[in-house]
């Protein structure tokens, strides 16, 4: 389980996260929405101690991760996986170096178990014989699910996703959300997905939260969400330009 | 009139304030950014000393920084050593003592021209391209994605490019000593006409073993300057293909001025 309490964040004058408090629970999937530029990647990068608050606390399975030595922070880190919303892999190393990565640092498999390992993951997320290639020749869509397989093949308890499904065709975009339910499913994993597709979020939530100007406006089950009537909530389903989201984007500019 | 001057004193006053507090602003970032370069210092041997030990990625920094800086190394030193002949051999020349030529350039090499040379050509050639390959990975979050996978970048990262550097300055510095040495015997001998025997003799007996150990004790510590330096300028690139330029250049730059300071201090403190 992940427990954010209230949580505040700027980056220089630019109020980003203000007060969010969230409880993600363990063995579900929750997926978090809102429009671009409100926050949710920040949120994330909270979650496993890449960025640390002005103020709050994140627990991870109740332990304290916001004020953590770098040492007990990488054994919590080592549980979780991050897809980040551009993959960033790394660039000087293949595919394949790229996905054992996790394997070589943090198992003690031989070379045949890791490539085996690899292949496995990479199937998954529907490559193939891509291994020797190098991030710069892949599509995006391609290097997005690279980067799921990297962050997947230490099948690790808590799954941080990016935004899995944006820049995937329709097609692959369903084969991700399914990989999403069975690896969830299989490993009875915790899931935090960010997502701006509703048909996906439909598909995989069982809690959904709607973040907006650094606050959360909704929190609740799929059902109750796609059935809220919340103004806030009604105009981001119906994708309408007015609406008190477009409004507070003005103030917010302002 | 009187009042012409009176504002004339207060805008000189109120520019001297401006000036004084954008002095004080400089110096407090300076003493921030020695400060966390100082504990990054600090970093690589607490990250670098500990499991998981990097050997491949060390050999891969050797001959990336090694390997890779011998021919300028070498070019450098070889013309380095033919130029400080030539003008000392004509200095020596007007009192007469220009079989010390050998000698006077054996000590400069030894002691000051090939480490801080040296340490000068590497900071052009690895320490920029550790500030912008380390740049370019913090800017596309490859660095984030390291720590999101439980790696510490010091470790994995800076450790390596430091020990690497730290091991190959002395042996880059030795070789440009030998080949600057050769470079002032083809200048001295063959084109100064000084004589081949007096020359290797007064080299030989003008300098110690304990002037190559200053030599290379400075090329050791010139080495983990420039890496940290390099590594800790990439690692705090921000924004961009800009931000990138600008953590190389200034990489560079701090890391060339750090190691001519530096050389006088170590050689007034040590020597
Ligand atoms: N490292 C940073 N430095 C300064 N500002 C940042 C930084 N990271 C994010 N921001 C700002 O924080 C705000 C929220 O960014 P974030 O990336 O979390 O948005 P998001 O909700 O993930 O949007 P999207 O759906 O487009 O990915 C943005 O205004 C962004 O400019
Ligand atoms: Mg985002």
């Amino acid at each position: 389980m992940i427990r954010i309490e209230n949580l505040y964040k700027s980056f220089g004058q630019l109020q980003v996260l203000k007060g969010i408090n969230l409880e993600v629970p363990k063995g579900k999937i929750t997926v978090i929405v809102g429009r671009s530029g409100q926050g949710k990647s920040v949120l994330l990068k909270h979650i496993i101690g890449l960025l640390k608050p002005d103020s709050g606390e994140i627990y991870v399975d109740d332990k304290l991760i916001t004020r953590m030595s770098a040492n007990e922070l990488n054994r919590v880190r080592r549980r979780c996986g991050m897809l980040f919303q551009d993959a960033a892999l790394f660039d000087s190393m293949d595919v394949f170096d790229n996905v054992s990565f996790p394997l070589v640092e943090h198992t003690a498999l031989d070379e045949e178990e890791i490539a085996a390992r690899v292949a496995r993951t990479l199937a998954l997320v529907d490559l193939y014989n891509v291994e020797s290639k190098w991030p710069a020749e892949l599509s995006g869509g391609m290097k997005k699910r690279v980067g799921l397989a990297r962050a997947l093949v230490l099948e690790p308890e808590i799954m941080l996703y990016d935004e899995p499904t944006t820049g995937l065709d329709p097609i692959t975009s369903a084969q991700i959300n399914q990989l999403i339910i069975d690896t969830q499913r299989r490993l009875q994993m915790t899931a935090l997905v960010i997502s701006h597709d509703m048909t996906s979020t439909r598909q995989v939530a069982d809690q959904v939260v709607m973040l907006h100007a650094g606050e959360i406006v909704e929190a609740g089950d799929v059902d109750s969400f796609f059935n809220s009537n919340e103004p806030a909530v009604l105009q981001f389903l119906k994708g309408e330009a007015q609406g008190p989201l477009g409004e507070s984007e003005r103030n917010h500019a302002s | 009139m009187t009042q012409a001057d009176g504002t004339g004193v207060r805008t000189l006053g109120a520019r001297y304030q401006e000036l004084l507090n954008r002095l004080i602003v400089g110096i407090n970032v300076c003493v921030r950014e020695v400060g966390s370069m100082l504990l990054l210092a600090g970093q690589v041997f607490y990250y670098g000393l500990r499991p998981p030990y990097r050997f491949a990625q060390i050999f891969l920094q050797m001959r990336l920084i090694g390997v890779q800086s011998l021919f300028i190394v070498v070019l450098t030193g070889i013309f380095t050593g033919m130029v400080f002949a030539l003008q000392s051999g004509r200095a020596f020349r007007l009192f007469n003592a220009e079989s010390l030529t050998g000698a006077v350039a054996g000590l400069s090499l030894a002691r000051e021209l090939a480490p801080v040379l040296t340490a000068l050509m590497v900071t052009a050639r690895a320490g920029s391209a550790m500030a912008a390959e380390l740049g370019t990975m913090r800017v596309t979050q490859q660095v984030d994605a390291l720590e999101a996978m439980a790696v510490h970048p010091v470790n994995y990262l800076v450790a390596p490019r430091v020990f690497a550097t730290v091991l190959m300055l002395p042996l880059l510095a030795a070789i440009f000593n030998f080949v600057g040495a050769l470079g002032t015997y083809v200048v001295g001998v063959m084109l100064l006409r000084i004589d081949e025997g007096i020359f290797l003799y007064n080299i030989r007996w003008y300098v110690d073993i304990e002037d190559l150990v200053q030599g290379f004790s400075k090329a050791i510590c010139f080495g983990f300057v420039l890496a940290v330096v390099g590594c800790y300028k990439g690692l705090h690139a921000t924004g961009g293909a800009k931000g990138v330029g600008i953590a190389t250049t200034s990489a560079v730059v701090i890391a060339s001025v750090a190691i001519l300071v530096g050389d006088y201090f170590l050689t007034a403190l040590l020597f």
